[in-house]
């Protein structure tokens, strides 16, 4: 009877073990595209790098990765030949978008501040330029905001002299 | 932003790209969706949609989701540029004319008198 007994515990405990094996390797193997994609997007110009590889490159390689969700080996497969058929394409595609990204970028933080506050003109202490926006008079108020300092802010957070929001 | 447009001459690689566009050209179109649809790898498409986008044939935008409640984030679609259109179009004319095979030659049967 303990023998029975002793072997149940056994089977049940390896059963156990490998179902977390299976799902740390499932963990792993999941990783390890997004890992080459990195690697790959280490090649990308560092200005570029966020507006390829974070907005473009791995949403599109996580959205299909999704789909092939429950196959862990065609999930792997399809990652591994997406992000290493980038290595060829990293640099041409960064010569291409030299540029055109960051304008892209700065037209958004204009409209984006022009839709909030109207054209840039009706603001003299703001000045949107193709980084951000730049706080260029310490003590400025606008729309109940003041900037105490100047500097300049952008989607990574302000630098600079920081601005800080009062009353 | 739509960046200027400027011509381009289109490979067959770059007219496969552009003629899933003209199909619907309101239709955004989404990088691995291209990718199978032009079976091209990503290594070949994607510097190819970064030369139509700098030269103003394509335009990018993001996916408009809540990223929280789909479990991922929004990616960038690529839409034809008005612009484009008629380029494009004109271009394929010009390349599936270029690629035309030659009309089929009939073959001639040699008449009594000129064989010997």
């Amino acid at each position: 009877v303990i023998t029975v007994v002793g072997l149940f515990v056994l089977a049940a405990l390896l059963a156990t073990l490998s179902g977390l094996i299976g799902d740390e390797v499932r963990g792993w193997l999941e990783l390890v595209p997004r890992a080459v994609l990195r690697l790959v997007a280490m090649r990308l110009p560092a200005d570029q790098r966020a507006a390829i590889y974070n907005e473009e490159w791995l949403p599109e390689l996580l959205t299909d990765m999704r789909k092939a969700e429950g196959r862990p080996i065609t999930r792997l497969c399809f990652g591994i030949k997406y992000a290493a058929d980038m290595v060829r394409a990293a640099g041409k595609v960064g010569r291409e978008l030299d540029g055109v990204r960051d304008k892209d970028r700065a037209a958004g933080y204009e409209e984006a501040y022009q839709d909030s506050y109207g054209p840039a003109s009706t603001t003299g202490g703001l000045t949107v330029t193709d980084k951000g926006i730049e706080v260029t008079s310490a003590g400025f108020t606008f729309t109940g905001i003041t900037f105490s300092g100047t500097g300049h802010i952008s989607a990574a957070g302000p630098s600079g002299q920081e601005p800080e929001s009062g009353t | 932003m739509d960046q200027p447009f400027q011509d381009l001459d289109l490979s067959p690689k770059m007219a496969d790209v552009i003629k899933i566009f003209l199909e619907d050209p309101a239709k955004a179109r989404y990088g691995m969706e291209l990718m199978r649809a032009t079976h091209q790898p990503s290594g070949t498409l994607y510097p190819l949609l970064a030369k139509f986008e700098r030269n103003g044939w394509l335009s990018v935008g993001k996916e408009d989701i809540d990223s929280r409640a789909e479990g991922r984030p929004a990616r960038r679609f690529y839409r034809i540029t008005g612009s484009a259109i008629p380029a494009a179009r004109s271009q394929l004319a010009a390349l599936s004319e270029r690629y035309r095979p030659p009309a089929r030659v009939r073959p001639r049967l040699r008449t009594e008198s000129s064989v010997l």
